[in-house]
């Protein structure tokens, strides 16, 4: 190898400039598209990181507002049940109490009804036992007023029915 | 084994080095049309040629991470990447034939010429330099230097940049040619030759890749010595 020092600059040279050529061209043509899409790609990343955890801590929060519902219902659900509950003990005991009144009042009536039909019919049998010892003792005394020997008898039936 | 020369041009006092011209734009144009027919069209979801182009540059960039901390590797992602891509298809082109033409050599690796790695090496001690004095301030890097293992330093890592990528490269260039002089010598040497040599140019690619990778990879860690950035 002859190493004038006109060959050593020539090469020096020749290095130099392929190397610089080589990063304009890389510069001015390509590495633009190459670094853009490197950062393009690392934003992308970022943002979809980025979205994932809101997303999840939307989702917990969601969940969490459920939760508190659902307790929140569970809550009301037993209240209601209570409640109910509550309405058909007094409903139960109000017509057990209206329903022993009535009893009672409708015993009442049926024992004052029978009091007054009894009374009733007694009254009326007086009158139809009166009306038939009359009716018979005037049948009697028609046929055998002439015999004296009754005369005693009669006044005895009339006394008993003066005391009655 | 004599030599071939390359041809050459003179532009006055400067000589110009024909074959390294022919295959410094070679070198250009396959990376640049690489690059550029792998960056068109990007998507978030890469194809499969932006995903070859993607997991190059990612690479140079963890090379650079490792030294400089992954925050301080942006501004010098694009340099980075132009210096490895630029080194790896250099280191590799050779592989691929040898073109001998009378006297003449009109095929190799540039990178096995020594001096084209000490005009790289030279790109990387200038820049280095630079960005300590941008990053640091005149002051704090002249300070540096007070210590006179430093100053011997920037030599020792100029040439030790330069000559690792070049004896690496140029061995493989010289077992190559070798081999296929083997391959001349006698038609019971032709399959012996070609076996070697089929393993020798995978040898070679690994090493070629190997170097640079450690090219780069040294690039960043005396930007990181330099800049004030060494963990």
């Amino acid at each position: 190898m002859e190493a004038s020092l006109g060959t050593i600059i020539g090469n020096i040279i020749l290095v130099t400039g392929s190397v610089f050529v080589l990063f304009f061209l890389i510069k001015k043509y390509a590495w633009g598209n190459i670094t853009s899409v490197f950062d393009e790609r690392a934003r992308k990343i970022t943002d979809d990181i980025d979205s994932a955890e809101s997303a999840r801590k939307k989702a917990e929060e969601l969940a969490q507002k459920r939760e508190e519902e659902l307790a929140g219902s569970r809550k009301e659900a037993s209240q209601i049940i209570d409640s109910a509950k509550e309405t058909a003990e007094n409903s139960k005991s109000n017509i057990l109490s209206q329903a022993h009144s009535e009893v009672e009042r409708l015993k009442e009536k049926a024992n004052q009804e029978i009091a007054h039909s009894r009374k009733e019919a007694l009254a009326s049998i007086k009158g139809d036992v009166a009306d038939l010892t009359v009716a018979l003792a005037s049948k009697i005394l028609s046929e055998k007023l002439q015999a004296e020997g009754q005369t005693e008898l009669i006044d005895r039936y009339i006394d008993q029915l003066g005391d009655s | 084994m004599e030599t071939a020369k390359n041809p050459t041009i003179n532009l006055g006092p400067v000589t110009f080095d024909l074959t390294l011209l022919a295959m410094s734009i070679l070198v250009v144009i396959i990376v640049f049309a690489f690059v550029y027919w792998a960056s068109r069209q990007m998507t978030l979801k890469p194809s499969k040629k932006q995903n070859v182009l993607e997991s190059i540059v990612e690479f140079v960039n963890g090379v650079g991470a490792d030294n400089l901390g992954a925050d301080n590797v942006k501004p010098y992602s694009l340099f980075l990447f132009t210096i490895f891509s630029f080194i790896l298809v250099s280191n590799q082109i050779g592989l691929f034939t040898k073109l001998q033409i009378g006297e003449y050599n009109l095929w190799t690796s540039p990178t096995a010429n020594m001096f084209y790695d000490m005009g790289l090496s030279l790109i990387i001690s200038l820049f280095v330099n630079i960005e300590g004095i941008r990053r640091q301030g005149f002051g704090k890097y002249l300070a540096e230097y007070k210590n006179p293992m430093n100053i011997l330093e920037v030599f020792t890592d100029f040439l030790s940049l330069a000559l690792r990528l070049y004896g690496n490269i140029y061995a493989g260039e010289i077992v190559m040619g070798l081999l296929i002089q083997l391959f001349h010598v006698n038609v019971l040497w032709m399959p012996i030759a070609f076996g070697l040599n089929m393993l020798w140019v995978a040898f070679s690619f690994f090493i070629g890749c190997l170097q640079a990778y450690v090219f780069t990879m040294l690039t960043t860690m005396y930007l990181a010595k330099k800049s004030g950035i060494e963990e």
